[in-house]
């Protein structure tokens, strides 16, 4: 069902040039390297990886907020990075993003006004001042808080709130997409399943799409519909979630998974322990770039890249020798 | 007086900050206890004082923190009464502690092998020198290539190395309490597996007790014996940990394992009402009381006892007082 996607990521690129001096040699990162995958309408899309993965960089650079290298994004099939900088801006209102670290995110010393209202200043010309008070009212009882809560500043707030104000803010826009690149690492349990069930609702009300970036395996059941697992830059593994869940392919996926430790004494499971550290991302392993970590590997991984390949409908692996298959 | 373990007994622990906007009751009135070779988790949200409780049992609380009160017995020695020169010889010596960060808790400028025979060496210099092999014992110890790192800068240590050298200069004066503080939330989850069961093989082979302070119920569920449930400065629970996770009493736990996502049972998952309050006021009665479900009338005035309802089962919450008062 192709016509219903409304984002398409073609062999995206994203590389960083390392240069320490004049002298030295060029060393490049390849924090995004040919990813491609597509994002249907009205569904959550998680992306998951360990630091150094390049999760957030893909998140940043198929927004545009940082120019790629290569490749295309189709937002409505429409290629964004082809538009100018005039036609653009329309695309910035309709793809919106939200951050980690809702400490940082929130500029202290303007009120939640002037936070959320900033962009529709930008995007709606011409608006008028009552109506941008009644949006942004409107905005904070739908992420839970109060009205008046506009004419406070951030440091009033609690962590969860600020993530619902950070959130409030990109939704006010309208937009279609939205990046939220781990909006709940920074808060506390508690917290952090209020602010995920708001997330939900949200998108099920608003018919809004999501890309979901996080580290974290067991929030991905919760709201995800799809999921990509990202190593060194790269996709291994990608699915529907009931599909990576029930049937991980990639022994990276099922080293994640069997990493995230579950709040069960009674449980007991065999632990697998992964060989050594994450290689940097600036001299990435031959061949497969997970064979230094692998349980698996053998000597075909160390030295042939492997084929990224469908192995069941939908479920897109880069490995040579998939699990139970 | 009796301790109730026969390692550490902390009771009635009254910890606060003079802050600008106030006194933080940091924490008030906590208790719990260990046995010798117990690994303990002590788990919570920010700022229910769970990294307070661990600095408190080394009194390492600085200015303008004071532990106001509360008695803390390890191994009969009452430790509120110590001189600080004999509180000294006991910290990193019979109780050590690795923190969360482990990049910024090493020293930039020292190589590993220097900071690891420093603790051995007991600040000496001439002592240092002779801990070298030692110190290399170590870190063949925490599985780390002892030549190759000896000499290495903490700059060149990737998260999961760091938390090993931590571990490996924690464990090297052979302590009867390691206090391991948040030892895994800074690294990625398969590096926190690796660790983890790096600890678990360690601390079995040198049987000393552990103090976990984590924020994530897994890590706690699959590490600790025993766990102690705190919130907003006070113990609300604490039992073992098969015991806490099959019959969670205090509604606050109950609310905390609900919240927690699981893969595969997402369903399931329940926000708690409300926040963490401020701690410079802190509510009247017991200080969940604004986000419990049962909240009674003796609730929002008294505060409850920390009682035994059920075999080692303590619990600090009026549903509960009057059974463990029959008791």
């Amino acid at each position: 069902m192709p016509e219903n996607n409304i984002l398409e990521v073609k062999n995206l690129e994203k590389h960083f040039i390392l240069k320490k001096n004049v002298f030295s040699r060029k060393k490049i990162v390849r924090a995004v390297d040919d990813i491609s995958f597509n994002v249907p309408k009205g569904s959550t899309f998680a992306v998951v990886g360990e630091s150094g993965s390049g999760k957030t960089t893909l998140g940043r650079t198929l927004l545009k907020l940082i120019e790629p290298t290569g490749g295309k994004v189709l937002l409505n099939d429409v290629d964004i990075f082809a538009l100018s900088n005039k036609d653009f801006m329309e695309y910035r209102r309709r793809m919106q993003i939200v951050f980690q670290d809702p400490f940082n995110s929130l500029h202290p010393k303007k009120l939640v006004k002037s936070i959320i209202g900033e962009g529709m200043k930008i995007h709606f010309k011409g608006i008028r001042e009552e109506e941008i008070r009644e949006k942004i009212g409107k905005v904070l009882n739908e992420v839970g808080l109060r009205d008046e809560h506009m004419f406070r500043y951030p440091h009033e707030f609690s962590g969860g709130q600020r993530q619902r104000i950070a959130f409030a803010r990109s939704i006010v826009l309208e937009p279609e997409f939205i990046v939220l690149d781990e909006p709940t690492s920074a808060l506390d349990v508690s917290v952090q399943a209020m602010v995920l069930k708001m997330l939900r609702d949200i998108r099920q009300r608003e018919n809004l799409t999501y890309l979901f970036i996080t580290h974290d395996l067991s929030v991905v059941d919760y709201i995800a519909d799809y999921v990509a697992v990202m190593y060194l830059g790269e996709i291994v593994d990608m699915a529907k979630k009931e599909e990576i869940f029930t049937n991980p392919a990639h022994p990276y996926t099922e080293l994640l998974m069997n990493s995230n430790p579950i709040p069960d004494p009674f449980l007991k499971r065999e632990k697998i322990i992964a060989k050594g550290e994450i290689p940097s991302p600036i001299n990435p392993p031959s061949g497969c770039r997970f064979h230094t970590r692998c349980r698996f590997a053998q000597e075909k991984c160390k030295q042939v890249v492997p084929e990224t390949r469908e192995i069941t409908p939908g479920h897109v692996i880069k490995c040579h020798f998939p699990l139970n298959q | 007086m009796e301790m109730r373990g026969n390692l550490l007994d902390v009771s009635n622990l009254n910890v606060v900050f003079y802050t600008y906007r106030g006194v933080i009751q940091a924490l008030n009135g906590v208790e719990f206890w260990m046995n010798k070779g117990e690994r303990l988790g002590v788990v919570g949200e920010t700022g229910c004082g769970k990294s307070v409780t661990s600095r408190s049992v080394m009194r390492l609380i600085e200015d303008p923190g004071k532990i106001l009160s509360g008695n803390i017995y390890f191994e009969g020695k009452d430790l509120m009464k110590l001189r600080e020169s004999e509180m000294r010889k006991l910290r990193g010596n019979e109780i050590s502690m690795i923190f969360q960060e482990p990049n910024s808790s090493l020293n930039p400028v020292m190589n590993v092998g220097f900071q690891i025979a420093e603790v051995l060496g007991k600040k000496n210099k001439s002592m240092i020198k002779k801990q070298y092999p030692a110190a290399a014992e170590m870190l063949d110890f925490v599985g780390m290539d002892s030549d190759r790192v000896m000499g290495m800068f903490p700059h060149e240590l990737s998260g999961g190395m760091a938390q090993r050298v931590m571990i490996a200069m924690g464990l090297a004066p052979k302590p009867k309490l390691l206090i391991a503080d948040e030892p895994t939330s800074a690294l990625d989850v398969t590096i926190q597996a690796q660790i983890l069961e790096l600890l678990d093989g360690l601390v079995s082979e040198l049987g000393n007790a552990v103090m976990m302070v984590s924020h994530d119920m897994g890590v706690i569920a699959e590490f600790c014996d025993k766990v102690l449930v705190m919130y907003a400065g006070n113990s609300a629970e604490y039992a073992s940990t098969e015991k806490l996770f099959s019959n969670p009493m205090h509604p606050y736990t109950k609310g905390l394992l609900k919240a927690v996502p699981r893969i595969g049972r997402t369903d399931e998952l329940q926000a708690i009402k409300g926040t963490v309050p401020d701690l410079v006021d802190p509510p009247p009665g017991c200080r969940f009381h604004k986000r419990c479900q049962h909240t009674m009338d003796i609730c929002k005035k008294e505060r409850p006892p920390f009682v035994e309802v059920e075999d080692e089962h303590h619990v600090a919450c009026h549903l509960f007082a009057e059974k463990g008062g029959e008791k």
